[in-house]
């Protein structure tokens, strides 16, 4: 019997070969992350969030427009979001002196009761890039200084298959809904759960999967080295893929009769496939249901939590295919797939996160066959992770 | 462009002579020095705090290149500079006066003025590891508290403990790792810093540090670059590595990495996993006595360097003991590559 040089393992020279990964805590700067869903921001609302340390108000103009800027008021530091208040259009006043900011440039434009300062216009907050896509917001989070962000459209998955019509963000008819948490454990956790195909054992009970008598593999093993597939879109996104719906690259696991457990389900379902993209989303096309895609966003808010996207995507044109949509997401997507299936994955970063926090697990693994296309996700990112965001805080050594 | 030769008076002894310095990013800073004043201490009293180190002569670390305008050093002390380097323009600001306007090339961007203004921090050791029978590498925890920040390729000094000495170590880390700091340190038979941390030194310890120093930097805008270091010379290209990664696109990177003998030998691994994350990445490894490591070849950095490794844009960085970078210097040059786009970092070896 071999023994590591510890109990929980040693991977330290492991770890070496994606060291920009495993820097990473605080997750990757320079790159776009959902800041939050579309319906969430009224004309001249104010919603708070952070990314990678990042304090940042999302505001909305008078016209749509959708603007983001740092949500801490120069004066005394407080959030802009704790009590959002828009006076005029394209402004953003701190609710506790009046510093009234420029939602466009962060300029200091007035102070509500001092209209004559002298601190006025000499002064600005920082802004962030901000598109809207699909019925999401998206703010370009990173460095001052560092340029021109490239397009939205690098950090988005794209359809990379043709042999079905799974909904993807560009499509013309795609339609969204989803619901967004702030979660416990470290984005990095949040995002290999979802790629790797071992973890499947975590929902062999799940409603969803006894409702609809799913056969629902206890794993997936790959047939060949190079199961998981890089994904390397020239001047596009990147990230590696699983496709379970290709026999020669992965067998599903149904029983293992050494500790006597069968997978449940008749159903054979059309397989579904799963990608893990920079700057950390996942896309599982033909999941919960073929012809359905779900994504997952896992964004960094500090080294120790992240917010959760969960995000239902389908094709629809007229109101009644919309109305359908929304008719499924309330009483089928959101409570059997958002909520019950996906809150054993919650369950599993949540319990995962103590010992790479407190016992340096990304060195103190003990990795297995199986992790492979994790291993593979983790050298990708470390290859195409543009920077790195880091504590702000003064008050944390 | 001309240099005035001698010492011939357009300006009254008396009046203030300007001064314009020029720098790699094309911007220009202005100021007036009085006569008797060098120029590094007419730059600061006007707001500019430029590159240096000893403030005596010695270092070479405030150089300058005259353009035009008549200047002079003291006679007769000694300098960093050689006599070839002296009448090719080059001079050490902190030594130099100026005979009327004058105006100087430096050999780094006007932002490296503003980015990281050196401070005095203190540090505790977090790790000390052996990674070479002469190489320790020392990581430092900065408390958050400390507004510390630098540009890959610069250094610290560190006090050595119970002494008044302080040695100088460029940074190894990644510019966004601020709070947690590695350094490459050659430990040698005897010396002040080699005893502490061979026989002093403990985790948890607090040093005190100031930083960061230095104008040995890399240029802003991508070019095909070439890094080559001589044992711990490997430190700063490390830290630039980690910047340059993420430069996009990255542009082509070789690295020629050489040491004395296999137990002197150290970070292979860490170099190969580098290889692995950085597509564009190509290092060449090198020991001058390679006994017991015949898979690696026997000679210098620049043995393995071969002429179609420099191309026209190449910019080169080099880092080790001055033979090396002599050597490097003029080979650079007879492949075609301009001074200025072969940057260097000596070893400045201690008296003890």
């Amino acid at each position: 019997m071999a023994l590591t040089e510890s109990a929980i393992g040693n991977s330290g020279k492991v770890a070496r070969q994606y060291a920009p990964y495993v820097q990473a805590d605080w997750g990757f700067a320079n790159h776009w992350y959902p800041a939050c869903f579309s319906d969430e921001v009224a004309v001249r609302g104010v919603v708070g969030v952070t990314i990678g340390g990042h304090d940042i108000a999302i505001t909305r103009e008078d016209d749509g427009t959708v603007r983001a800027i740092s949500d801490r008021c120069l004066h005394r530091g407080v959030k802009l979001s704790a009590k959002p208040m828009c006076f005029a259009n394209k402004t953003v006043t701190c609710w506790y002196h009046g510093y009234t900011y420029n939602a466009e440039s962060g300029n200091l434009d007035t102070i509500v009761g001092s209209p004559d300062d002298k601190l006025i216009n000499t002064v600005s907050v920082r802004t962030y890039p901000a598109e809207e896509v699909a019925g999401l917001i998206f703010v370009f989070v990173g460095d001052d200084d560092y340029g021109t962000p490239p397009p939205l459209d690098t950090d988005l998955p794209v359809k990379v298959t043709d042999n079905d019509d799974t909904p993807h963000f560009r499509d013309a008819k795609i339609v969204t809904r989803g619901l967004r948490r702030k979660l416990y454990g470290n984005w990095r956790l949040a995002a290999e759960n979802g790629l790797d195909p071992s973890h499947l054992l975590v929902h062999w009970d799940n409603q969803i999967v006894v409702a609809l008598d799913r056969a629902m593999p206890l794993g997936m093993k790959a047939m060949k080295d190079d199961a998981t597939e890089l994904l390397d879109v020239e001047n596009g996104p990147k990230g590696v893929m699983n496709r379970y719906d290709l026999p020669e690259n992965y067998q599903p696991v149904f029983e293992n009769p050494i500790v006597d457990i069968k997978a449940r389900g008749t159903t054979m379902f059309k397989p579904f496939r799963v990608s893990l993209w920079l700057p950390g989303i996942l896309m599982v096309e033909d999941w919960p249901i073929p012809g359905v895609t779900q994504y997952e966003f896992y964004v960094p808010i500090d080294d120790h939590h992240h917010m959760y996207f969960e995000v239902i995507a389908d094709h629809a044109s007229t109101e009644d295919e919309k109305k359908e949509f929304e008719f499924k997401y309330k009483n089928f997507y959101e409570p059997l797939g958002l909520l019950n299936f996906n809150n054993n994955d919650v369950f599993a970063r949540e319990a995962t996160e103590e010992h790479y926090e407190r016992f340096d697990g990304w060195n103190n693994e003990v990795l297995a066959d199986a992790d492979f296309s994790v291993v593979a996700w983790r050298k990708q990112a470390a290859k195409h992770g543009r920077g790195f965001f880091q504590s702000p805080y003064f008050d944390e050594d | 462009m001309t240099i005035v030769e001698g010492t011939e008076m357009t300006v009254p002894p008396t009046e203030p002579r300007h001064i314009a310095l020029r720098f790699t990013d094309g911007q220009v800073r202005e100021f007036d020095a009085d006569p008797e004043e060098a120029i590094l201490t007419a730059a600061k009293r006007a707001g500019h705090t430029l590159v240096s180190q000893c403030t005596v002569g010695t270092c070479g670390t405030c150089v300058g290149t005259l353009i035009d305008g008549a200047a002079e050093m003291p006679a007769g002390q000694l300098s960093a500079l050689s006599k070839d380097e002296v009448s090719a323009g080059q001079r050490l600001l902190c030594q130099t006066r100026a005979l009327r306007d004058s105006s100087f090339d430096l050999e780094y961007p006007s932002t490296l003025l503003e980015a990281h203004p050196p401070v005095a921090f203190r540090a505790k050791i977090s790790r000390l590891s052996w990674v070479a029978d002469t190489v320790v590498e020392l990581e430092l925890k900065v408390p958050k508290t400390i507004k510390f920040g630098f540009a890959a390729g610069q250094y610290c000094r560190i006090q050595v403990p119970g002494t008044e000495e302080w040695r100088s170590y460029s940074i190894a880390s990644g510019e966004h790792e601020r709070f947690r700091l590695t350094f490459l340190i050659r430990i040698l038979p005897s010396g002040v810093m080699s005893d502490f941390l061979r026989d002093g030194a403990r985790t948890g310890q607090v040093l005190d540090l100031e930083g960061p120093l230095g104008g040995f930097v890399l240029e802003p805008a991508p070019r095909p670059t070439i890094l080559m270091a001589g044992g711990t010379g490997l430190a700063p290209m490390l830290s630039m590595l980690d910047r340059l990664r993420t430069v996009q696109p990255t542009p082509p990177i070789l690295l020629l990495f050489g040491c004395n003998r296999p137990a002197e030998l150290f970070h292979e691994d860490e170099l190969a996993a580098r290889v692995s994350f950085i597509p564009t990445l190509e290092v060449r490894t090198v020991l001058m006595d390679n006994e017991g490591r015949d898979d690696l070849p026997a000679g210098t950095p620049l043995s393995v360097l071969h002429p179609g490794d420099v191309l026209p844009d190449t910019v080169a960085y080099l880092c080790g003991p001055p033979p090396m970078i002599r050597a490097a210097e003029e080979r650079f040059g007879e492949l075609g590559l301009p001074a200025h786009d072969i940057r260097a970092e000596q070893f400045v070896p201690s008296e003890n």
